[in-house]
């Protein structure tokens, strides 16, 4: 299945898959005016990375900085998404990476992992 | 021609506004914007926290205008037909070592009564209740449904430090002055 890398920029992230680590790095800022249709192609390759029949762990890496409020919607649909793959049994991990002095990015952290359920979600201060 | 810009300066000079435009409105020039604030705030020495607040209350405000004014043009950058700017004004101000964000925009006044109500009910709430709010609010929103929602205007309430203050002004029989102001 083909990688997915999207460059970043001033207002949306890095979005790149890392082969050796099997690891989905999100990383930067994210304020598009039309935040659905720049994450439609990420929950798409979601979907179909978790749908192949055998898959190693996947570990998704996330470092948002700041990102808005239809951004912030639109990452709740893709750990909703992750959430009831990990109810099937997918082995799918997310590590949501802030900068302690950025106390936003934690706090978003927080109230994503209050919404979880099957999936796990590690909050990581960045070292 | 009338050189009427002292005026404007002078009224600047006061509540020490940082940076003002007025005009249409891009994502191009919000993330100019974003960059010059961001620029003058680290002058400043201004903590990371608060500079991430300042950050988020511009996007939410400028998309709001982007987005909702009553008052637009067709965009002459975009290669997609029929997008459009919105018209309005952007504010950012330094009072008693508080940053401000203002935003202003014409809106239809048959739209106002819902967008008031939802000003109204934030706006008497504690910061706990407006986090309740917009987490219940973000579960809601439907993929296909309305582009914001509010929640734009609760978020702006979420990074703000007081409760926002904000104005209609009646400008005529279809339009109204719509103004809004967070304090970090």
């Amino acid at each position: 299945m083909e990688n997915i890398l999207i460059q970043g920029t001033k207002y949306t992230p890095d979005i790149e898959f890392d082969e050796r680590r099997n690891a989905l790095k999100i990383k930067g800022y994210s304020y598009p005016e039309n935040a659905a249709a720049f994450y439609e192609p990420v929950l798409g390759w979601l979907r179909s990375y978790l749908d192949q029949a055998h898959t190693p762990p996947l570990a998704i890496d996330m470092e948002m900085i700041y990102f808005n409020s239809s951004s912030s919607k639109i990452l709740l649909d893709l750990f909703d998404l992750l959430d009831q793959y990990a109810r099937q049994g997918r082995a799918v991990s997310v590590n949501w990476i802030y900068d302690e002095d950025n106390e936003s990015a934690y706090e978003c952290g927080v109230e994503f992992e209050e919404d979880i359920q099957h999936l796990q979600f590690r909050l990581m201060k960045k070292t | 021609m009338d050189c009427d810009l002292y005026d404007i300066w002078r009224k600047y000079e006061e509540p020490d506004i940082l940076f003002c435009l007025n005009g249409p409105i891009s994502q191009d020039l919000l993330v100019e914007i974003c960059d010059t604030v961001a620029h003058k705030l680290r002058l400043d020495n201004t903590d990371t926290a608060t500079m991430i607040k300042v950050h988020a209350i511009i996007v939410e405000l400028s998309q709001n205008i982007i987005r909702y004014s009553a008052e637009r043009v067709a965009d002459p950058r975009s290669k997609i037909d029929g997008n459009e700017l919105g018209l309005g004004i952007i504010a950012v101000g330094c009072h008693n070592n508080r940053y401000m964000v203002t935003s202003g925009n014409l809106i239809e006044n048959s739209k106002i009564p819902p967008l008031e109500r939802l000003l109204g009910k934030v706006h008497a709430m504690s910061p706990t209740e407006i986090r309740k709010f917009f987490l219940a609010r973000r579960k809601r929103i439907t993929p296909n449904g309305s582009r914001g929602a509010g929640l734009g205007i609760i978020e702006v309430s979420r990074k703000a430090g007081e409760p926002i203050v904000y104005e209609f002004r009646r400008v005529d029989k279809k339009c109204s002055f719509f103004c809004i102001k967070a304090v970090i």
